[in-house]
């Protein structure tokens, strides 16, 4: 077994990673290389054709600014907002709140398929529109309001009791004490907020019909869903590569903190 | 604190709360009652509920999801479990590489996920011509129902699991390690310990991991969308989530949809009730 285990955990990794090193290295292929017969692992010849159309796209800069935007507001929101339910709901103990904590618990299990059909009538009667309907629709997240939860019921209450009996008051305490104090809780639901920020392709598209207020996703995925357009798989995993850097980039700048966020939720959970 | 502190901070989420899911949640109940007539809504009462009931591809979904889930949960869970076990063997950063490996497919979009299999699966793709070389005969991967089902479940496997490789290395990272050297002085195989210490103290994560692919694959759709967009040959991919898009967005049928979302939620409320009571004979076994 000793000796086996490197064989085993890099076929492993081979296993899991050949798709999306297919992706990656196919996306260097002209679309004449996916025509050959038999196909190869690796493209025909590798070529810069398929980058060089995505970054001639018109609104290219203009939809990651959009996604930007979207990100910044989701993440500081989301972690503002959700966070502050989890305190609460994990430091007061009132038999109601506790009852309140489940309701808000059942959006986890309602499919986002059913409600959208209501949300795109709702956001239409308030008149929201592009972000403001995207947002407005996102910032609510149960699983980060149970995350934060038990992440505060994990830590000694009398660290934060000092800093109430200075008689601050709770959303002070919570900007100045309480959020700082929780870095790898907050660092995993940056991640995660982030991620569904970036990811939530339906109701981006449903909402961000105009060209300049597409997201970054959508924008990129109209190019390749266009059915009007010449079929260039090459260019479809361009897209894919290029969709999928930002996630890249946010998981490994924040990993570490995801991770811790992830054992809290799982073992006190 | 005080409740009413308490409240203070859980305003702003009780108001998206119920702007983002309690108000639409009521309002696809509504939506459900009613139907479209001469472009006027009108109350119909159950009659879209007897409509959807009647709905032999609607009611077909639901099976299409029990195939799904019955390909895709024993990879999905075996192979982070595996991965877990494993990767606890290794030094700290060899772990911490393995378990980013492991999320990285997690990472890429599911719709682009799509696209690269709709291209390995062709006729003549990678797939087929690997199935070639072993001297196996070649499959219509999106023509036939049965293909069908395992294609959509190759896609979402390989979308990975990286979130229970995760959870699995959580758990086994909390064991006090003098409960592994005391099973070990006991006289312990490592095959014991495994079966008879690590197993029953993952048995919780591993029901949570096969709840949360049963909810996921409800939810599928970027595969689908993708490789079936019209509920795959004989409707037999299109999962009930798929086909409640399908109603609504493809086919405009807003009132329909909701009806059959609504019925959608009981079945998913009484998986989740069953999963419980499931997990709560496992606990008492222990």
């Amino acid at each position: 077994m000793k000796l086996l285990k490197w064989p085993l955990i890099l076929a492993l990794f081979a296993l899991l990673l050949f798709p999306s090193w297919l992706m990656v290295a196919n996306s260097f292929s002209p679309a004449m290389g996916f025509l050959r017969n038999p196909p190869r692992l690796t493209p025909y010849e590798w070529t810069l054709k398929n980058y060089q159309r995505a970054f001639a796209l018109e609104h290219l800069s203009r939809w990651i600014l959009n996604t930007g935007a979207l990100a910044v507001i989701t993440i500081a929101g989301g972690v503002l907002i959700n966070g502050a339910a989890g305190y609460a709901f994990g430091f007061c103990k009132a038999r109601w709140i506790q009852w309140l904590f489940w309701a808000f618990m059942v959006p986890i299990f309602v499919t986002r398929y059913v409600l959208i059909i209501a949300q795109i009538r709702i956001v239409g009667t308030l008149g929201l529109d592009g972000l403001a309907a995207v947002v407005s629709m996102s910032l609510y997240w149960a699983t980060g309001v149970f995350l934060f939860r038990n992440y505060y019921r994990s830590i000694p209450h009398e660290v934060l009791e000092s800093a109430r009996i200075a008689g601050a008051g709770e959303w002070r305490i919570l900007l100045q004490v309480v959020l700082p104090m929780s870095r790898a809780m907050v660092g995993a639901a940056v991640v995660f907020l982030g991620m569904r920020s970036l990811g939530d392709y339906i109701w981006q598209m449903l909402n961000l019909q105009a060209v300049e207020a597409r997201t970054y996703l959508v924008g990129l995925m109209a190019t390749t869903l266009d059915v009007y357009a010449v079929k260039n798989i090459g260019y479809d995993l361009t897209v894919g590569t290029l969709l999928f850097l930002p996630y890249l980039a946010l998981f490994a700048v924040s990993s570490r903190y995801f991770i811790k966020g992830l054992q809290i939720g799982a073992v006190k959970g | 604190m005080k409740s009413r502190d308490a409240l203070l901070l859980i305003a702003p989420a009780a108001g998206l709360y119920l702007l983002s899911f309690a108000a639409p949640l009521l309002m696809a109940g509504r939506l459900s009652l009613f139907s479209i007539s001469v472009g006027r809504e009108t109350f119909v009462g159950l009659a879209n509920y007897a409509k959807a009931l009647a709905d032999t591809d609607y009611l077909k979904s639901f099976g299409n999801v029990a195939w799904l889930v019955l390909f895709i949960a024993p990879l999905a869970i075996a192979i982070p479990y595996w991965m877990a076990l494993l990767l606890q063997r290794f030094g700290r950063q060899m772990q911490s590489a393995g378990r980013f490996i492991a999320y990285v497919p997690s990472l890429t979009s599911g719709l682009i996920m799509a696209l690269l299999w709709r291209w390995l699966l062709q006729r003549t793709g990678l797939v087929n011509a690997m199935l070639a070389h072993v001297g196996l005969p070649v499959v219509a991967w999106t023509g036939e129902p049965w293909p069908a089902r395992a294609a959509v479940a190759m896609v979402t496997l390989s979308s990975g699991s990286g979130m229970f490789v995760i959870l699995f290395s959580a758990v086994i990272l909390a064991i006090p390690q003098e409960l592994r050297e005391s099973a070990f002085i006991d006289g312990a195989t490592e095959g014991q310990y495994r079966r008879l210490v690590l197993r029953p103290i993952l048995m919780p994560t591993i029901l949570l991991a096969l709840m949360l692919t049963i909810v996921g694959t409800l939810q599928s759709w970027d595969s689908i969308y993708v490789l079936f967009p019209t509920g795959g040959p004989k409707a037999s991919v299109a999962t009930p989530v798929y086909d409640i898009f399908m109603t609504a967005f493809m086919y405009s049928r807003p009132h329909m949809g909701a009806a059959k979302g609504v019925l959608a939620l009981g079945v998913i409320a009484a998986v989740v009730a069953v999963q419980r009571r499931v997990e709560v004979l496992a606990g008492a076994e222990r």
